[in-house]
């Protein structure tokens, strides 16, 4: 996908730069287009041609810069270029001259007749354009057999002399491509750097605003700002010459700190390759740079633009042994972890060393170059642009990786976070399970405990004690068969209350009062209940119901049994979570009440009371008993 | 001739004592008193009884099976089962086999004679807890299967319930009454009827209880392949 990226950009690039590669120079088979190979020069400050006697002297084309030329004297130059048509074309013909660069402005005559004129330095007006012009050529002004074409140059304020490209002149529509290519590479690129720069550098800087331990967003955005900042001082070719001078010590300080912010950029990515912090040699690195790069723009503040000269040449080369800091530190963090993306890095960088050295050479017209790649040089094509444009967006692609790479850690850290606290959920609900078991379990066995409890307690001491009483001969037959009775009635009562799917106390009440009312069928006993316990299923602490219900089975039996009783009344009442039972009878009461004989079960029920936490209530007389028992905290909503 | 009396019980005390009870009554007449589900059979298809009070454990075949037969070939005869302790699982089980009544074997003698000719005159005596078992077997039987509706939760709604099972309104009513603790004159004045209504009512249920169980017992048994 990224590769796939890539070389798409690279084979765009590619399309747009192809055609400037080939010369285009004599590449028709008609000899077009035409290319003065040399121009005569005439000193005039006249605002029409001279006349062809001027005194004047012969210039190769292109002509670079360079102080001992004449013309480097402040005056205005003409500079004539003859060429030589076999035929004159059509009157309506769209003829052109192509000048590759025109640096400062100036105006064409053709034949003697102006045919145009680009913005030129004024006294007033500061013009350094970089891209091409081409220029109308009116076909009825060409004639057959010898012309020439006079460009008049004024000198801009300081003595600089520009650079004279040697002319192609033909139709306009052979030399409109190749003007539109380098319109392209020299104005419009610019303008869309300095734009890019602008909007990464605002992205990046606010990034390492947020994140000041993030240098490498800094660094990058510094980059950005500072040559989108120089890439703009191209974008703006005409200035009030007052304001030059701040222009030029914006581009000196924009060359400079995009330089050093590219060095500390490599050796801080190289450090977080390697793991490791800035080793000793470097610290005084960044202070180093800092001062070299501060010390040309504080020199044309000083000079008061004196010094730029100067600096163009012999400050801007000596940025380039520090520049090299960048290749090195990068080579050697290449070496000791090779990677694709260190790597890009480093060969971004060597190319914008490359450029930059290509392009300290060609401005300062050294013959290095023009004997080395003399129809290159002869194109003054300047790289850095594009080179800077290009380590620029290989740095910026590093840091998105980085970001990316961080993201994709991020993920995963929170997938294996969340794995983990699954994991631990997982791990904490088996304890819960296990919890609930082991809840069960001890519940089961206290139930279990209870009923053996119970059993012992109450059938258990009941049989055996009547079993006793029978072998002395002191239990008569219908004594037992009430012993019996009475155990039978209670285990029922029991199986009721261990019932394990019905745990509403309504109707364990209800079959309690069920039993007795078949038992009571047909009797001349009258039992009268009053079941309040509310709407709602409501059940009773483990164990409480069945106490409860014993008493009243025991306090119904003595009404029954041993008060005579015509009319017993039975309630339970529910009162929060709190249940009261009474049996009140109309029979004679307990004799000897409140030491009662034994027998009567009174014990038993008052053991049973405080059992459950209550106090048993005895009331009686002549006219009947009442017992009753009040049980506080042991109800609460059935479950099911 | 009186009510015929079928008693099928494995205990000679217990048997003896029934036997005893149902000879005292003049109103009623023992056609037999056998101590094997397989006598038992035999000899309801002999003489065919009025009521049968049979218990749940004999040693050759199961009390149940003597239910379903009798109450399969004899459709006239009331059967009352025989319980120890009067526990809810065995009642409906019984219940569930056709038996529309109950008795404790510890019942005095007066209450054995009472529920033989109650049960003759269509009592059918129920305890709340059992009421509830019936109401919570009815849900269960007619609740859709969970596989094929697994949405449908089962509801205590009345209306729902009358949808859902085959219980009219007022049975469910009666049911929950008395699964509540409510004795049946208690529900009849609640419900402004006469108890004898409430009872006729519970034995409609009863019936309907193991109609549908029988019938999901066979529907079931024919589904594995059994039938």
């Amino acid at each position: 996908m990224r590769r796939g990226a890539l070389a798409i950009l690279a084979l765009a690039v590619a399309a747009v730069a192809a055609p400037l590669l080939p010369a285009p120079a004599g590449a028709q088979d008609d000899g077009l287009p035409l290319q003065p190979a040399e121009a005569l020069v005439l000193l005039s400050d006249a605002a029409t041609p001279p006349p062809p006697d001027t005194p004047g002297h012969r210039l190769a084309l292109p002509a670079v810069w360079s102080d001992d030329r004449p013309e480097a004297r402040g005056a205005t130059a003409w500079y004539r270029m003859q060429f030589r048509l076999d035929a004159a074309p059509p009157a309506d013909a769209a003829w052109s001259v192509y000048l590759p660069y025109l640096y400062n402005g100036g105006r064409l005559f053709l034949n003697g007749q102006p045919v145009g004129q680009v913005v030129e330095s004024t006294p007033a007006l500061w013009v350094r354009l970089q891209g091409p012009q081409l220029l109308h050529l009116p076909g009825h002004r060409l004639r057959a057999g010898d012309n020439w074409l006079d460009l008049r140059l004024v000198p801009r304020g300081a003595a600089l002399v520009p650079s004279v490209p040697r002319p192609q002149i033909g139709p306009w529509t052979l030399l409109e491509p190749a003007f539109q290519q380098r319109q392209f590479w020299t104005r419009t690129m610019p303008q869309i750097s300095a734009v890019a720069c602008g909007v990464a550098a605002l992205l990046m800087l606010g990034l390492w605003w947020k994140r000041r331990d993030e240098t490498l967003y800094g660094l990058f955005g510094i980059a950005a700002a500072l040559w989108g900042l120089r890439t703009l001082t191209f974008v703006v070719e005409v200035l009030p010459q007052a304001q030059w001078f701040w222009w030029r010590t914006l581009y000196h300080a924009g060359t400079a700190g995009f330089i050093v912010a590219m060095v500390l950029f490599a050796c801080a990515y190289a450090d977080r390759l390697a793991a490791r912090s800035t080793p000793r040699w470097r610290r005084h690195l960044a202070p180093l740079l800092g001062v070299y790069a501060a010390a040309g723009p504080l020199a044309m503040l000083t000079s008061g633009g004196a010094a730029d000269l100067w600096l163009s040449r012999w400050w801007v080369a000596g940025l380039v042994p520090l520049t090299l800091v960048a290749p090195a530190v990068m080579l050697r963090a290449v070496l000791a972890r090779p990677g694709a993306s260190s790597m890009l890095l480093l060969a971004a960088v060597v190319v914008a060393v490359l450029a930059g050295v290509h392009d300290q050479l060609l401005a300062t017209n050294s013959p290095l170059l023009r004997s080395l790649l003399p129809a290159w040089s002869e194109r003054r094509l300047f790289l850095l642009h594009h080179a800077a444009n290009a380590l620029l967006l290989v740095m910026g692609g590093l840091l998105v990786e980085r970001f990316l790479q961080a993201l994709a850690q991020l993920q995963e850290l929170r997938a294996s976070l969340e794995r983990r606290v699954a994991e631990r959920e997982a791990e904490i609900e088996r304890h819960f399970r296990r919890i609930g078991e082991l809840d069960r379990q001890q519940a089961r066995l206290e139930e279990r405990q209870r009923l053996v409890q119970d059993m012992h307690d109450g059938l258990g001491s009941q049989l055996i004690a009547s079993l006793l009483r029978l072998e002395r001969g002191q239990l008569p037959q219908p004594a037992l068969a009430d012993v019996l009775r009475g155990c039978i009635a209670d285990m029922r009562m029991t199986l009721d209350a261990a019932a394990p799917d019905d745990h509403d106390l309504r109707s364990l009440v209800g079959n309690f009062r069920f039993r007795w009312d078949a038992q009571m069928q047909g009797s001349d006993v009258a039992l009268d209940w009053r079941l309040d316990l509310g709407a709602e299923r409501v059940q009773a602490r483990p164990g409480a119901a069945l106490q409860l219900l014993r008493i009243a089975q025991e306090a119904i039996t003595n009404a029954v049994r041993h008060a005579g009783a015509q009319r017993v009344s039975v309630r339970f009442m529910r009162d929060g979570d709190a249940l009261r039972l009474s049996v009140q009878d109309d029979g004679q009461g307990i004799p000897g009440w409140p030491q009662p004989r034994a027998g009567h079960g009174l014990r038993n029920m008052q053991a049973r009371a405080r059992r459950l936490g209550a106090e048993l209530e005895v009331a009686t007389g002549d006219s009947g008993t009442c017992i009753a028992v009040t049980v506080a905290g042991v109800l609460e909503p059935a479950a099911g | 001739m009186g009510i015929a009396v079928l008693i099928v019980e494995d205990e000679s005390e217990c048997l003896r004592r029934f036997v005893d009870v149902v000879l005292a009554d003049p109103a009623l007449t023992l056609v037999g008193a056998v101590s094997s589900g397989q006598a038992a059979i035999t000899m309801a298809d002999a003489s065919p009884p009025d009521v049968v009070l049979v218990d749940l454990g004999l040693p050759d075949v199961d009390g149940i099976e003597v239910i379903r037969h009798v109450v399969r070939h004899h459709p006239q005869a009331e059967v009352l089962v025989v319980t120890m302790f009067g526990d809810d699982a065995h009642i409906v089980a019984a219940v569930e086999a056709g038996a529309t009544g109950y008795l404790l074997k510890d019942a005095a003698p007066r209450q054995i004679v009472e529920a033989i000719h109650a049960i003759r005159a269509g009592d059918a005596p129920i305890t709340p807890s059992i009421a509830r078992r019936v109401l919570s077997r009815f849900r269960a039987l007619h609740a859709p299967a969970p596989a094929t509706a697994p949405t449908t939760a089962p509801t205590t709604a009345p209306t729902a319930e009358a949808v859902a099972s085959p219980l009219t309104e007022r049975e469910t009513e009666i049911l929950q009454l008395v699964g509540k603790g409510l004795s049946f004159a208690d529900v009849a004045q609640l419900l402004e009827v006469s108890p004898h209504t409430v009872v006729t009512h519970v034995k409609r249920i009863y019936r309907k209880l193991a109609v549908h169980s029988r019938g999901e017992a066979v529907f079931e048994a024919r589904s594995m392949g059994l039938l």
